[in-house]
């Protein structure tokens, strides 16, 4: 009830009703009154239509509050959030989510070394015998969780729609027992991942991939992983180059 | 019909809505944002990628937000352009994990028609407990034990100390400015 009719129709109870706080004979009063105060039918459509709302998201929140499976463990509605990193202040599509742990900070430095070869008309015959491949990308690797000295090198060659992505990497040191070094693209904007291959104990490794593959990534990050089955990125990355401007983002959400 | 609400129960007219202040560049409006739906959102993407990597997706869902902001249409629903975003990351993720079994219950909660829905559901939730922070605290106080902790009008007058006709008063006048406000888009 708004004000006015709070005051001058006590004899309807509708929140009483829409919570099922209300008697039988209240229940009735209320309705008699409903029937003959356009007023208060004005009021119940606003109490109905709100109530409905809030039924809504409590059965909505219950249910995301279900775990769907076991372990997923889906309440955590009372744990603190995780602190927020500072956004960048550049707008998309030239901007990229700065999000992940370690590697925020050295993205921009990495991004202004971008060697993009054939995007500015210097692509090139790289020597005699591959007379059909060209230098498409190339773009030095930085160190991350690596020794300062480590570096290392990206070179992405064309032929037809195939690219044959060579990663030379310099200093990175035996990455230990149990442990290996493996190679992904990288769109550093959403975090989305494609694992090319583990890179061989040379510290060098070529990869095909389709153009169009390459064309949904923009970086190629080297991970160190542990030899524990898990195929997802160790989050653990050393190096990282990237090798074309940020992808353009598509989210239509 | 008039209102003569209580000074402890004006309706303050609602200040610049989440989306347009992050497309209007609010240098606090991230942080409102992400303290406002990160529970929920986090929620969410706890619901289908498990705890190990909910809160790294959590961020990148929140930066996408702010880094995309120039596409955010304030007129539309933010949240479901922020749980939108937040769908997208977490089957990203899952097809990231290409090696691992994922139920057949969660992929039904995040993918086709049943996602879809979902996700509205969810999204359609925030966007009404955004709408209860509109409220006055006093209503808001009312509506929140009444439908989410699911105590009786005489429970919530012992809770709060007032008379039962104070709570129903305090609820109905919440209600009316909540159901404007899902008429009108909510803000």
């Amino acid at each position: 009830m708004n004000d006015e009719t709070e005051r001058d129709h006590p004899e309807a109870d509708v929140i009483g009703l829409l919570t099922g706080e209300t008697d039988r004979r209240r229940a009735a009063e209320t309705a008699r009154h409903l029937k003959g105060c356009p007023a208060c039918t004005d009021e119940l459509i606003d109490l109905v239509v709100a109530h409905g709302a809030l039924r809504s998201a409590d059965l909505a929140l219950r249910d995301l509050e279900r775990p769907p499976t076991l372990g997923a463990g889906a309440v955590v509605a009372d744990e603190p959030l995780p602190p927020l990193p500072p956004p960048d202040g550049r707008r998309s599509p030239g901007a990229g989510a700065r999000s992940r742990r370690r590697v925020v900070a050295v993205l921009g430095a990495v991004a202004a070394a971008v060697v993009l070869v054939a995007a500015l008309g210097l692509s090139g015959v790289l020597d005699g015998s591959t007379p059909s491949r060209t230098v498409v990308a190339q773009a030095p690797l930085h160190p991350i969780d690596a020794p300062a000295t480590a570096t290392g090198l990206v070179t992405v060659l064309a032929d037809g729609t195939t690219r044959q992505m060579t990663v030379s990497t310099r200093d990175l040191g035996d990455p230990g027992p149990g442990t290996y070094y493996e190679v992904w693209l990288l769109d550093p904007a959403t975090f989305k991942m494609l694992p090319v291959g583990v890179l061989p104990p040379s510290g060098e490794g070529t990869y095909a991939v389709t153009a169009g593959l390459m064309s949904g990534y923009s970086a190629v990050d080297v991970s160190l992983q542990v030899d524990d089955g898990d195929p997802a990125h160790s989050q653990t990355s050393v190096l990282r180059a990237v090798y074309a401007p940020p992808v353009t983002a598509t989210t239509s959400a | 019909m008039t209102n003569t609400a209580r000074r402890d129960d004006v309706d303050t007219p609602p200040g610049p809505s989440m989306a347009q202040r992050i497309v209007d560049d609010d240098d606090t409006a991230l942080a409102d944002c992400y303290q406002l739906y990160g529970p929920m959102v986090r929620s969410y993407l706890r619901r289908f990628v498990g705890p190990g990597d909910t809160d790294d997706l959590l961020q990148v869902v929140f930066l996408e937000v702010w880094r995309t902001r120039d596409r955010i249409d304030p007129s539309r629903p933010f949240e479901a352009w922020l749980f939108g975003i937040a769908r997208k990351r977490a089957i990203d993720q899952l097809r990231r994990r290409h090696h691992d079994v994922v139920s057949v219950d969660t992929v039904r909660e995040l993918v086709g028609e049943d996602g879809d829905r979902f996700v509205d559901r969810i999204a359609w939730a925030a966007e009404v407990r955004a709408a209860l922070g509109q409220l006055p605290a006093e209503q808001r106080e009312a509506i929140e034990l009444s439908y989410f902790d699911e105590l009786t009008q005489t429970e919530i007058a012992a809770r709060i100390d007032a008379p039962i006709g104070t709570v129903k008063a305090r609820m109905a006048r919440g209600m009316r400015r909540l159901s404007t406000m899902v008429e009108g888009g909510v803000r």
